[in-house]
């Protein structure tokens, strides 16, 4: 059986689909997390449910790319069931949704979830009467304590067993008469491609453009006949139906028994987001969770790496020279190296960034700094993006799907590239924070933020266009859970184990093996045109190259190629400085390529790569002769 | 009056919203819509967003959009 889970943003749609199939979608308190299906199994009693997590969607209109992506799978693929989950606390805009869900006449559940947040604001809700009124098994959860989610599954059995489609609800009386119009209409010309009729008349009202464009027909007249009675154009006219209708059923179902009191969190956006305080926090957070990071890992690096030099030296000692002694070696200080170097930074970071993203913090920071946005052509929604890119630059090129303007989701997913990922934070650590101090990495981060912000005011003269601007659901706060947390970081963090850990250990290995039989000169020759520019050892070409399959591979396989672990020896601090910001900027790595060229196509990606190389170059030039 | 325009701490009713349906359809998924009485709970400063709570929500909205939105004081 196949289910789809469908929802508005941050109703809590991936946390029950975790607690159902086991920790698969990230989750986050902020819009755009899921923006592609999450596809899991759960089984129960006999019956093997496969469920699908549908990117959240306000309505079965779109307004961006994850929300179209939702509708085309609803309204193309195969399923058995809807499962509709809803914030209880917002139940009347939630219900706007399910009224949309009715009409497309498929076994549907209500889930009403965030019940312990609605109880907190005094909503009482009659999920019976709503279910009732609605046709169809209505369930109470609260999914992130996994309350009610047995239940949910009894109801999705029942939904499919028992047939329960619902009944769509029908709009005032002059409404439906110009809908059956052009449903009589679709019906005289056939090729609907199988959506149900009534959806499709209400949605060709509602001027959807890709539907007018798959019905291929003119339906102007009736369009004019909505407009004439009600004196609003006729997308307005279904929109402000539809809300007064969820808003009646709201009211009829629910009752609000305390008037609620402004939460201590609400209050703490008098501070967050104050006009000057605001921006004193958001430089104080991101400078803290850095410098917490450099400290952190700093702290853990030394001893690991003391622990690690004493095996190598008891390696080195058992084995005589040979190829298979200098394989052997490499594969073990790519092995230490994750360990030692990688980690100590990439843990404690990933746990904050997790906390940060829970927190219901990040989407204010779009707030915080849309006017500086502005100047860049862009508007506070591509911070999201932007501060995922934090973390890992895949998922946050991704994540740009939830921008509405295709020009504001092409120049956000090239800006995001130039973020200084966990991997790149990897490299700043280890290289500028531990052998020169965390001022200098931090100002890696200024210079790389100074860069950006240039950067995109070039990028938005070249395309000029005026953005749409901002609208942005704002979250509530949020005590992120422990568990959650430390899920979500192992779920990262198997990410480096299982990709970046091999490749490192292999690649360490081949390059020590070129090292011996003496092929690595020739590679390094290749890179000359880098390297020697930039006024860095010419042992580091080999690095840039590995630096694109993985960007941490950049540092480890340097003191690699450097044959000490001591960079200060053979590097001056400016050198480590050029090559640090070079690594920050240049190509992205393999992955992020990828995921580049299914967001914007394979001639943007190249044109994105030929502009972060260019800007790599020009910012390596300008630090070897500033620094 | 137009949204942008509404002191922070002040309610408003929304008279009607201007511009195209691409500009709307977002506003309307957000319970913006004739008729409704939305919150201008603060705005940032330099010209950045507005935010703004109403039945479906609390939401951020850029100053230039805030513009489209024809409102009027309610007593």
């Amino acid at each position: 059986m196949k289910v789809v889970l469908v929802g508005q943003p941050n109703c809590g749609k991936s946390t029950l689909f975790n607690h159902l199939a086991g920790y698969k979608a990230i989750t986050s308190n902020f819009p755009g997390t899921t923006v592609k299906f999450h596809r899991g199994r759960v089984r129960l009693a006999d019956k093997e449910i496969e469920l699908i997590d549908l990117p959240g969607t306000y309505s079965l209109g779109y307004s961006d790319l994850a929300e179209r992506e939702a509708r085309r799978f609803l309204l193309t693929q195969d399923y058995d069931v809807i499962v509709n989950i809803l914030d209880a606390s917002l139940l009347g805009r939630g219900l706007e949704l399910t009224l949309e869900l009715l009409e497309l006449q498929k076994p549907l559940v209500l889930v009403l979830n965030m019940m312990d947040e609605a109880e907190r604001k005094g909503i009482m809700i009659d999920e019976k009467k709503l279910s009732q009124i609605l046709g169809i098994p209505v369930v109470k959860t609260i999914a992130y304590k996994g309350q009610g989610l047995t239940e949910v599954i009894q109801a999705v059995i029942k939904a499919k067993t028992e047939n329960l489609k619902g009944n769509p609800l029908p709009f005032s009386r002059d409404v439906e008469e110009v809908i059956n119009e052009v449903t009589e209409a679709l019906k005289r010309k056939g090729n609907t491609a199988n959506i149900p009729l009534r959806f499709l008349a209400i949605k060709l009202l509602e001027r959807d453009e890709d539907l007018l464009k798959l019905v291929g027909d003119n339906l102007e007249e009736y369009e004019k006949k909505l407009e004439t009675r009600h004196g609003r154009s006729s997308d307005l006219v279904i929109a402000s139906e539809r809300h007064a209708l969820a808003m009646n059923i709201s009211e009829k179902v629910s009752q609000v028994l305390t008037v609620p009191k402004p939460s201590r969190w609400d209050k703490m956006d008098n501070w967050l987001l104050h006009p000057i305080f605001g921006y004193v926090f958001l430089v104080l957070i991101f400078l803290g969770v850095f410098i917490f990071v450099f400290e952190v890992g700093k702290f853990l690096e030394e001893p690991l790496m003391e622990t690690f030099d004493k095996g190598e030296e008891l390696l080195s000692k058992s084995f005589s020279e040979g190829p298979l002694k200098s394989l052997l070696q490499g594969a073990y200080q790519g092995f230490a190296s994750g360990i030692g170097i990688v980690l100590p930074y990439l843990f404690p970071f990933l746990i904050i960034l997790s906390l940060l993203e829970d927190s219901g913090y990040l989407p204010r920071v779009a707030f915080l700094v849309d006017f500086l946005l502005h100047k860049m052509g862009l508007h506070g929604k591509s911070a999201l993006p932007f501060l995922l890119g934090y973390g890992c630059t895949v998922p946050a090129v991704m994540s740009t799907r939830i921008l509405e303007s295709e020009r504001d989701r092409i120049l956000t997913a090239i800006l995001v590239t130039l973020f200084p990922c966990s991997a790149r934070m990897i490299v700043i650590s280890g290289l500028v924070a531990y052998f020169l101090g965390p001022l200098y990495a931090l100002s890696i981060y200024f210079i790389n933020l100074l860069v950006i912000a240039l950067s995109g005011a070039f990028l938005s003269k070249l395309y000029p266009e005026i953005t749409p601007g901002l609208i942005l659901e704002v979250p509530r706060y949020h005590i992120p859970s422990l568990r959650i947390t430390l899920i979500k970081t192992w779920f990262r963090l198997k990410e480096f184990i299982k990709i970046a850990w091999p490749l490192l250990i292999m690649g360490s290995a081949v390059l020590a093996f070129l090292q011996h039989v003496g092929l690595e000169p020739l590679l390094n020759k290749l890179f000359l045109f880098i390297t020697h520019p930039l006024g860095l050892p010419r042992e580091l070409g080999v690095t840039l190259l590995l630096g694109i399959l993985r960007k941490e591979l950049a540092l480890l396989m340097t003191f690699q190629a450097l044959g000490t672990k001591n960079v200060l020896e053979v590097m001056s601090p400016s050198q480590i400085m050029t090559f640090v910001l070079f690594v920050t900027f240049y190509v992205p790595c393999l992955a992020t390529l990828a995921a580049l060229w299914r967001e914007i196509g394979l001639r943007r990606t190249l044109k994105g790569v030929a502009f972060s190389f260019s800007i790599a170059f020009l910012i390596g030039l300008l630090a070897r002769l500033v620094l | 009056m137009r949204l942008d325009e509404v002191e922070p701490g002040k309610t408003v009713k929304v008279v009607s919203i201007e511009g195209g349906r691409g500009v709307r359809h977002r506003l309307l998924n957000m319970g913006i819509l004739p008729g409704e009485v939305v919150k201008v709970v603060r705005s940032a400063p330099l010209f950045g967003p507005l935010m703004v709570s109403g039945r479906s929500g609390t939401f951020f909205i850029g100053r230039g959009m805030a513009r489209k939105i024809l409102v009027e004081e309610v007593s």
